[in-house]
């Protein structure tokens, strides 16, 4: 029975229990050799191949057991540190697509920053105007001081509102911090604040202000290589840099800065190099090296002159208006006087533009002022010519003008161009040599020599009325006609003794138009072979362009030709064979090269 | 403000740890993080040498990312002293020190004082290199440190090095 089972058994499950027991055998072999990592690696490339097929066939389920990790360890890992290793991948990649998003899709980007920005610009708007207010509010309240008397009459007489003046007022630029700084290293030399109020850390805001400074700088020479960062605006405060020697003036200032405090910020500036450039030089943060005191001392100068201007903060009380009403005659008198002064002062200055403007000059950068009765007006404008024409009409007016003009002018370049186009037209048609010549910036010269005077007139006459408005100087010479023949004997090319005297007038002329080249031409009588006639008109003038050689014309000043026929001019070439044998002259331009 | 000051230049290339050896080194900084349009950022120190303060004004000056960008050498004029950070763990840590030591000294004096700072130590206390031959083309160098802003090793005694040569 057990055999026929075992039989069975055969014919029906050998091959797999083979199989099986093969299995048990590699496995017990495995695991008698205690060998994990052989295990291990066995079962890792299965694992392998069991994630990838999975991935490739139910990707969905891969999905959401990997997901929640990601999540979790995305989160701690931007939570936990601030300078993760996430951050430094992914930054770079944000900005890129973030510009690429603003390139290409600006209008959806603005729509969506707009409400953002804009409640940013008009809470800042609100605050500004609010500060505002406050000012004019107080200078409104303060209705009995000597400034508002003066400011109502100087509304009243130019037809200008209070609240316009108000506001002028308001906006006087006023000096709040001064830093004198090393401009190599940055290092602040000193600091001075009005009313002492001092800031925190001013050594790093100079170190800060030189940082940025140098870095604007730099980057500007790359493109623009005269310039230099003068002002940096925030709000409504400016910050005004003026360099000089080895140091820099950094001038905090509140409202907007004029002319006149530029200049004044300049001479400060300019009195410190002047008598402390050695130690600010050297200078390498040792404070004891310096002259604080007398520098603070010319700097304290820029807080000082502007307060004149400044309305300050007298509240009367009511015991003081009663003192105020009991002078009143004074101030007025003396705002009355002020306000004279100033008016003559702006009378004037209007009068001084109306008179640039009515000439139509265009000035750049220009500025304008009165100090001590003498009023100066500063700026720029293209030629000498308008410089002069500047001073000219300003020559009775009682004004102290300092007015430079740009070497290089476009319409000098224009000048140039039209002079160029007349002259070549003009040149080509009379067969003239006529040059010119600018000098600076209103003077022209016109030079050569010409055939005819026809012509001459012709060309003085446009010339003078295209550029009326410059100074015109013509040089123009009329070429003397060359009638005169040299006249030789039958079958000769001998010259003559007596036309010495023609041949030295001949070689004159050719040095003084040396623009211009003598022609001689040869001529025979009409008897004779014509290859004969040919020749010795030849010989005729070779002869004679030689002789003038002698004489020192440059022989490239000298073009022959020669006919084996009388000169056209001759009327009975048969009866006037004697006129006929000679040598003629002309005058011809010589070919530009 | 009738201290002394000084500026203290520290230059090395991208993530050396120049910020991290300034914030151990300093406990007011005007910003932590660079101002990324100008590339540096500038921290104050006040310290005492010999009963006399010191205040050092330290420009830490934004290495470049790679090769190609430029270092705005304008930063570096007028120091009083430079500290060229190196990280242990960068291939060619000679070569870059040699091509900071050069920057630094094509826009400064040549006695100005130098420290080279061998920064991350914490990472490989066992490393060590000799660069002996920087040290002795470059005369102004006076010494180097194994620094590490973690551990705050050699940082404190780094810049008083510095600020002593400095005052001298």
């Amino acid at each position: 029975m057990d055999k026929d089972f075992e039989k069975l058994r055969k014919l029906l499950v050998n091959k797999e229990i083979e199989q099986l027991d093969n299995i048990i055998l590699r496995v017990q072999k495995i695991e008698n050799h205690h060998k994990k990592d052989i295990l291990i690696e066995h079962l890792s490339t299965l694992i392998t191949e069991i994630l990838s097929k999975n991935i490739k066939n139910n990707p969905q389920q891969i999905y959401s057991i990997v997901h929640p990790f990601v999540i979790k360890g995305l989160k701690e890992e931007l939570t936990n540190s601030s300078n993760s290793e996430i951050s430094k991948v992914l930054a770079p990649l944000i900005s890129s697509s973030m510009k690429e998003q603003v390139h290409e899709q600006k209008d959806s980007i603005v729509d969506a920053l707009y409400p953002i920005m804009g409640n940013m610009i008009s809470k800042y708007v609100t605050n500004a105007f609010k500060e505002m207010m406050v000012d004019v509010n107080h200078k409104l309240q303060d209705t009995l001081s000597s400034q508002t008397i003066k400011r109502k009459i100087k509304s009243k007489i130019y037809n200008i509102s209070e609240a316009e003046l108000i506001l002028k007022e308001s906006n006087i630029a006023k000096v709040k911090s001064i830093f004198l700084i090393h401009k190599e290293s940055g290092m602040l030399i000193l600091d001075i604040h009005r009313d002492n109020n001092e800031i925190d850390e001013p050594e790093m805001v100079a170190s800060m202000l030189s940082a940025i400074k140098s870095f604007i700088n730099d980057w500007i020479s790359n493109h623009d290589k005269m310039s230099e960062v003068s002002e940096i605006e925030y709000g409504n405060s400016s910050i005004i840099i003026e360099s000089a020697g080895s140091s820099y003036l950094a001038v905090v200032m509140d409202g907007k800065i004029d002319f006149k405090m530029q200049e004044q910020i300049s001479l400060t500036l300019t009195k410190i190099v002047l008598n402390h450039s050695a130690q600010i030089a050297n200078y390498d943060g040792d404070p004891d090296t310096i002259e604080k005191e007398k520098i603070i001392s010319i700097l304290s100068t820029l807080f000082i002159t502007k307060d004149k201007d400044i309305p300050t903060d007298n509240k009367f009380p009511i015991l003081s208006t009663i003192i105020l009403l009991f002078f009143l005659l004074t101030p007025i008198l003396w705002n009355g006087y002020s306000y004279y002064q100033e008016y003559l002062i702006e009378k004037k200055e209007s009068s001084i533009l109306s008179i640039i403007k009515k000439d139509k000059i265009k000035i750049y950068d220009f500025k304008i002022k009165t100090l001590k009765n003498t009023t100066y007006i500063d700026g720029m404008v293209l030629t000498k010519f308008d410089k002069n024409r500047l001073y000219k009409i300003l020559s009775n007016v009682d004004v102290v003008t300092n007015i430079s003009y740009v070497d290089y002018s476009p319409i000098n370049k224009y000048i140039q161009l039209q002079l160029n186009k007349i002259l070549l037209d003009f040149n080509s048609k009379y067969s003239s040599n006529i040059e010119y010549n600018i000098s600076g910036d209103n003077d022209i010269y016109i030079k050569g020599a010409i055939i005819n005077s026809v012509a001459k007139d012709k060309l003085t006459q446009y010339i003078s009325k295209i550029f009326k408005d410059y100074n015109i100087n013509f040089d123009i010479n009329i070429l003397p006609k060359l009638k005169e023949r040299i006249y030789f004997d039958i079958s000769s090319s001998e010259i003559k003794e007596k036309y010495n005297k023609l041949l030295d007038n001949i070689s004159r002329l050719s040095n003084i138009h040396n623009s211009y080249n003598i022609k001689i031409t040869g001529y025979t009588d009409i008897l004779g072979s014509s290859i004969f006639n040919t020749n010795l008109s030849s010989k005729r003038a070779n002869t004679v362009k030689d002789a003038l050689i002698k004489r020192g014309i440059n022989k490239n000043s000298i073009i022959i030709t020669n006919l084996a026929t009388p000169p056209k001019d001759i009327s009975d070439v048969s009866k006037e064979r004697e006129l006929s044998r000679c040598v003629g002259f002309n005058w011809e331009m010589k070919s530009s090269e | 403000m009738s201290k002394k000051q000084k500026k203290v230049i520290l230059i090395g290339n991208f993530s050396v740890g120049k910020t991290s050896l300034i914030r151990r080194f300093v406990e007011n900084s005007f910003s932590d993080e660079y101002i990324s349009t100008i590339g540096m950022k500038i921290s104050k120190k006040e310290i005492k040498i010999n009963d006399e303060i010191l205040l050092l004004l330290i420009w830490d000056i934004e290495g470049a990312v790679d090769k190609v960008k430029r270092v705005n050498k304008t930063y570096m004029r007028g120091a009083n002293g430079v500290i060229i950070v190196a990280d242990i763990f960068s291939s060619d840590i000679k070569d870059d020190i040699i091509s900071h030591l050069d920057d630094f000294y094509s826009v400064n004096k040549d006695n100005i004082p130098a420290i080279i700072a061998l920064n991350k130590i914490d990472k490989n206390r066992d490393f060590t290199i000799n660069i002996e031959d920087i040290l002795s083309n470059y005369p102004m160098i006076l010494d180097k440190f194994y620094t590490s802003a973690k551990d705050s090793l050699n940082v404190e005694e780094m810049f008083k090095l510095l600020s002593k040569e400095m005052l001298k």
